[in-house]
């Protein structure tokens, strides 16, 4: 290192030489304290004035201002030209233009920087230049004034006085990724449910209210803690059925199986085709209306009679378009720019049926297709073309089709050598046309293209190349390929180099689906934790049976959660607002496939990101790496049959060994439900695990028994008589666990019986055993010896401290050489749950229910913390016992009517820490350390 | 238990790799509990976690003495409890840290004993001993500073009914320790770690006498 005290040390020593600098500056030619208590950073070019960044610098340090090399968190304002939007969220300061520094010292007067904020979307409170940007998370504002009058069933006319000012919007993506429901772009309004408001007026006034009122009737009624929420929600969610529909339809491809391949030669002569459905569900709607046919028309949840209305316009028609609406626009800024819109709500059934229908033709015509969403595909004609000229008429006949099985909607078509100039080719061809791109125009088709409309290029993209002054595809291709690399990264790089050459040699492909999941982001609104873990269950339950109907379990899970990053509530109702997003991933060692799993661990998932309950703005949970086995292939009898039956052993046998009270009155089971029978259940007796067994309650052990018994006496030789038998025989694990139950069994020997197992038994089994036995207890012997430096006075001593507690029996090993490889023993289990996170999970579940604590539980659980003793897991023991005091002390401190519930929690935490003690004192000769009652 | 992806270490290699990281976490023990001055400790990084060695040859020398003196008892599993135990002055045991080991293969040949599989592989391994080392880099808050010119010194517990260890060839022959030596006054104990590796569990903690607070002020 040139510097001494390494990289950190010289920061220091820079940073105070630039502010010893400044100070001479300043002192020297203090000018005014215009601008003092200002510390100011410098983020790239200064502006047009015709000062140099260092004249510049100087300037604000002689009127009071302090100048940060590097963004410290000490900086109040960063001033800049230029700023990409994900940036400035990301720096979470104010960004100012130059001018208001220079204004301030022109007019001696520290100026307010709000009006000379460089982008607005950083304080949504104002107005002043709102809708500006929109899209994916921000909202686009409304300005209210709007005058509605009602009319027809489920069409409502509004006339709407307002300017129709034209307004860059962005169009909200109507293809999201792989199962995966975006942001909260739509408000679930009352219509959704059915329940259409019988009088405009007060539908209004429901709305106004809302708006003031976020404890309003209907808000509980929809946000995510009122019950049938869910089922609502993905009910009228556009999003979750455009994404549900494009796994299935990539499933349904995938089934078709190989399709026609067009050999590797004709390669560079392949023809694409891109087929996409002209304003989707604006013109499936006016299928059944054609009275509407030339009328402005959208496809929104809410009417948005208030003219407020913050759901998204998701299709509008060519009529309504030629007025200057897009898709993604607010229904209140629709409204307000063209009169007379007629508001349609959705009908995804229809779509559904037409998506079908569609689907259907291609696959028929196509050798190849790639699904992209419910109105929009690939596919690969190039076998069908027999000479060059055919394109356009295949094209049109194929439209012809379409236009046929969908009843009168109307498709374009692009086609292209490959996939990028046939959807380029789609943007001519629209609305309602065909338009071809051939192999030797591509060039200068490509030219003529605007970058931000190739595909792959999102505003983030589409900025970055602006500020670079690259605004259509010719700017593009002048650019080398390290250039754009090197300002673009290499993948994004060579992207764009190939697209605006018309290059693009991706293969159609149909991708099966990679995940399983869900995600709801507009109505979430938690209070208490007992809501979130509620939400989190339903979800989980979704999820499940999602998975099932795709006949798949996965590996991995994520929680994603939004997390709110503005005070209040976001402009679009309900919805989620401007968040950071949060994820956080467990790497199952198992197929997840029952709800269970998803909700214990989606649920310590999201508590471990910390969030406070009324933080959350959004959850979402996935199952990914999905297990290869069970591709989805539905129709596969065996494969069905297997996943099944694993699924039922699984679920039930974890529901059977939940010890966490059986009281509480949601859908737990009872224990009247455990004496079914094992068969029922589909468990194969191989699989008891003697460990769960112990734990069970007397009853079902009883029951189990019988089949313990069958398999011990058939499968193998009885475990206990192998032991007993041969003396050379193992002498690990568990020789003494089928023994209870087998009275009429040979005992082992004592040097065979492993004291660990015997102290981990009910008492008094182990007091039979310990007297059939013979057993006596003693100390082993113990020699400490050190090296060297430790005084030489030659004496062991046999006992040296009391801690070494361990049982140990007269003769143990003493002549027994085994020959056969010791078995590990069982690692401490609550209730058949050995993982901590598990464990914890389940007393989670158990602490939080309130009611007073029963015996078994508690028995239960004081025994898995004598077995982490045992079992040298002090540090578990520890943070769980600890964790456990804080949370009954924090129950403790919530105020319940059930007061006598709570004393009981803290007696049964005093009582367990009390033996915990004890039994380390035993075992270590002394306590853990800090380790005393509850914390009062 | 882990998912097991890479093939599982055997018992021996299990050995050799815990032999390294008790020489390691050692060193560490001394750094953090400052024991000798932290000068003559140099920054090295093990399991990708920042520890720090001792550079000072007869120190290295003894630590790693006595580590190949436990080798042999190790891999027969009888090594029952390795500790390092910090004197004050007056040679009262302020502070104990006690790497206790409980291993599966007491009385079994060494045939099978070098072919037994343990439940984990290297990544597994090197993940807990990872929470070994971090866990002793912030034990210091959890106990309180020691007086100063405080020694140490390593010791040997062995299982069973073995009363010596296996002497080697190499390094200083075993002495019998004295009680005094070991036995901390009026204790509390702090867990820090725990490893399950099937045929062997080891577990880590510290004793710390309550008396070492009034001495120290």
């Amino acid at each position: 290192m040139a510097f001494p005290g390494g990289f950190r040390e010289y920061m220091a020593v820079k940073r105070r030489k630039l502010e010893v600098q400044g100070q001479e500056i300043a002192a020297t030619g203090s000018q005014s304290s215009v601008l003092t208590g200002l510390t100011l950073y410098f983020n790239g070019y200064t502006g047009s004035s015709d000062l140099t960044m260092i004249q510049f610098k100087e300037l604000v340090l002689v009127h009071g201002a302090l100048v940060r090399d590097k963004l410290e968190p000490d900086v109040t304002h960063i001033i800049a030209t230029q700023m990409t939007d994900q940036k400035m969220r990301n720096l979470r300061k104010p960004v100012v233009k130059p001018e208001w520094l220079l204004d301030s010292i022109k007019r001696q007067n520290l100026l307010p920087w709000l009006t000379y904020r460089l982008y607005t979307d950083i304080a949504p409170s104002q107005q002043t230049l709102g809708g500006f940007f929109s899209g994916g998370t921000s909202q686009s504002r409304d300005q209210p004034s709007s005058t509605s009058t009602h009319g027809g069933e489920d069409e409502l006319i509004t006339s709407t006085k307002g300017s129709s000012e034209k307004q860059k919007m962005g169009t909200a993506s109507e293809k999201p990724q792989i199962e995966h429901v975006d942001i909260g772009e739509e408000a679930i309004a009352d219509e959704g449910e059915g329940e259409v408001e019988s009088d405009v007026s007060e539908s209004e006034d429901v709305r106004t209210r809302q708006g003031a009122d976020p404890e309003s009737e209907w808000v509980k009624a929809n946000i995510c803690t009122a019950p049938g929420f869910l089922q609502k929600f993905f009910a009228s969610s556009r999003l979750h059925h455009l994404s549900t529909w494009k796994g299935e339809l990539r499933d349904f491809v995938y089934r078709q199986g190989p399709r026609r391949r067009t050999n590797a030669t004709a390669h560079s002569k392949r023809v694409i085709i891109h087929v996409d459905m002209d304003c989707y569900f604006a013109s499936v709607a006016l299928r059944d209306r054609p009275h509407l046919q030339s009328l402005p028309v959208v496809v929104a949840h809410s009417v948005g009679l208030a003219g407020r209305s913050t759901a998204d316009v998701a299709s509008c028609n060519y009529v309504a378009r030629s007025h200057g609406l897009r898709n993604g626009m607010s229904l209140g800024r629709a409204r307000e720019i063209c009169k007379d819109l007629h508001v349609l709500p959705y009908e995804f059934e229809k779509y559904e049926a037409c998506t079908k229908a569609l689907y259907n033709v291609l696959l028929r015509q196509g050798d190849e297709v790639e699904a992209v969403s419910c109105d929009e595909a690939y596919v690969d004609i190039t076998s069908l073309i027999k000479e060059s000229g055919q394109e356009i008429q295949l094209a049109e006949k194929l439209r012809g089709e379409i236009f046929e099985v969908t009843g009168g909607c109307a498709a374009s078509i692009g086609i292209g050598p490959n996939k990028l100039l046939a959807r380029m080719a789609t943007t001519r061809a629209k609305p309602n046309g065909v338009f071809q791109v051939k192999q030797e125009e591509a060039l200068q088709f490509m030219e003529g293209q605007l970058v931000r409309e190739l595909p792959g290029v999102g505003w983030v993209l589409a900025d970055k190349a602006a500020k670079r002054n690259i605004k259509t595809c010719k700017d593009l291709a002048v650019l080398s390929l390290p250039r754009l690399q090197a300002d673009f990264g290499p993948k994004t790089g060579s992207m764009l180099y190939n697209a605006c050459r018309g290059i693009d040699m991706r293969p159609l492909e149909n991708n099966p689906r990679q995940s399983v999941g869900a995600e709801v982001n507009w109505g979430i609104r938690f209070t208490t934790q007992d809501q979130v873990e509620h939400f989190i269950r339903e979800l989980s339950q979704e999820i499940n049976k999602r998975m099932k109907l795709a006949s798949v379990g996965g590996k991995l899970l994520t929680v994603k959660a939004k997390k709110k990053r503005y005070k209040g509530e976001p402009q679009k109702f309900l919805g989620c607002g401007d968040c950071d997003n949060l994820s956080k991933s467990w790497n199952a060692s198992n197929c997840i496939n029952s709800w269970e799993t998803i909700f214990r661990e989606s649920y310590r998932l999201l508590c471990e990101l910390q969030i406070e309950p009324t933080d959350i703005r959004g959850v979402g949970i996935h199952v990914s790496k999905l297990c290869s086995d069970s591709l989805p292939f539905p129709g596969h009898p065996v494969r069905e049959q297997s996943f099944l039956n694993f699924e039922g052993a699984a679920t039930d046998a974890q529901e059977r060994n939940n010890p966490p009270p059986p009281k509480s009155d949601d859908n737990r089971k009872t224990l009247g439900e455990h004496k079914t029978t094992l068969s029922e259940y589909g468990i194969n007796p191989e699989e008891i695990d003697l460990d769960v067994l112990k734990e069970l309650p007397e009853e079902i052990q009883a029951d189990l028994l019988p089949y313990l018994k069958a398999r011990e006496s058939h499968d193998r030789p009885l475990q206990i008589n192998a032991r007993a038998g041969c003396s050379s025989s193992t002498s690990t694990s568990k020789p003494s666990e089928g023994q209870p139950y087998d009275p009429s069994c040979l005992l082992p020997t004592a040097s065979q019986v492993d004291p660990e197992v015997m102290k981990a038994l009910p008492d008094e089994i182990r007091k039979d055993l310990e007297k059939a036995i013979g057993m006596r207890r003693g100390a082993a012997g113990r020699s400490i010896f050190g090296m060297r430096n430790a005084p030489r006075r030659g004496k062991i001593l046999g006992k040296i401290s009391p801690s070494k507690g361990q049982v140990q029996f007269q003769s143990r090993r003493q002549s027994i050489t085994c020959k056969a490889t010791p078995v590990p023993r069982p690692s401490p289990s609550l209730g058949g749950q050995s993982d901590f996170g598990s464990v914890r999970c389940m007393l989670e579940d158990w602490v939080s229910t309130r009611l007073p604590p029963t015996d078994d539980d508690v028995n239960a659980f004081l025994r898995y913390l004598e077995s982490l003793v045992d079992e040298m897991e002090l540090e578990r023991l520890e943070t769980l016992l600890k964790w456990f005091l804080c949370r009954v002390g924090v129950e403790n401190s919530v105020i319940n009517s059930k007061g006598k519930g709570n004393a009981e929690w803290s007696k049964v935490a005093e009582m367990l820490t009390t033996h915990v003690n004890e039994m380390v004192k035993k075992k270590y000769g002394c306590q853990i350390k800090g380790l005393c009652g509850l914390q009062r | 238990m882990p998912p097991v992806t890479a093939p599982t270490l055997n018992y021996h290699e299990l050995v050799d790799t815990l032999l390294e990281f008790l020489e390691v976490a050692i060193h560490y023990v001394l750094y953090v509990r400052e024991i000798y001055p932290a000068d003559i400790f140099e920054p090295r990084r093990k399991y990708n976690v920042p520890v720090r060695m001792s550079r000072h040859p007869v120190l290295n020398g003894y630590i790693r003495d006595v580590l190949a003196g436990i080798k042999p008892d190790l891999q027969k599993g009888v090594v029952s409890k390795v500790y390092l135990a910090i004197h004050d002055p007056a040679r009262n045991v302020v502070e104990k840290f006690t790497f206790q080991i409980r291993s599966l293969m007491e009385g079994i040949e060494e045939g099978v004993r070098k072919h037994a599989q343990t439940t984990i592989n290297t990544s597994d391994v090197e993940a807990y001993l990872r929470s070994f080392l971090l866990k002793i880099a912030v034990c210091d808050s959890m106990l309180n500073p020691n007086p100063p010119d405080c020694s140490f010194v390593l010791l040997v517990e062995l299982a069973g009914d073995h009363p010596t260890p296996t002497s080697v060839s190499t390094g200083a022959p075993w002495v019998p320790s004295e009680p005094t030596d070991v036995e901390v006054t009026s204790p509390s104990l702090i867990p820090l770690k725990t490893m399950d590796a099937g045929l062997l569990k080891m577990q880590l903690y510290v004793e710390e006498s309550d008396a070492k607070q009034s001495s120290t002020g």
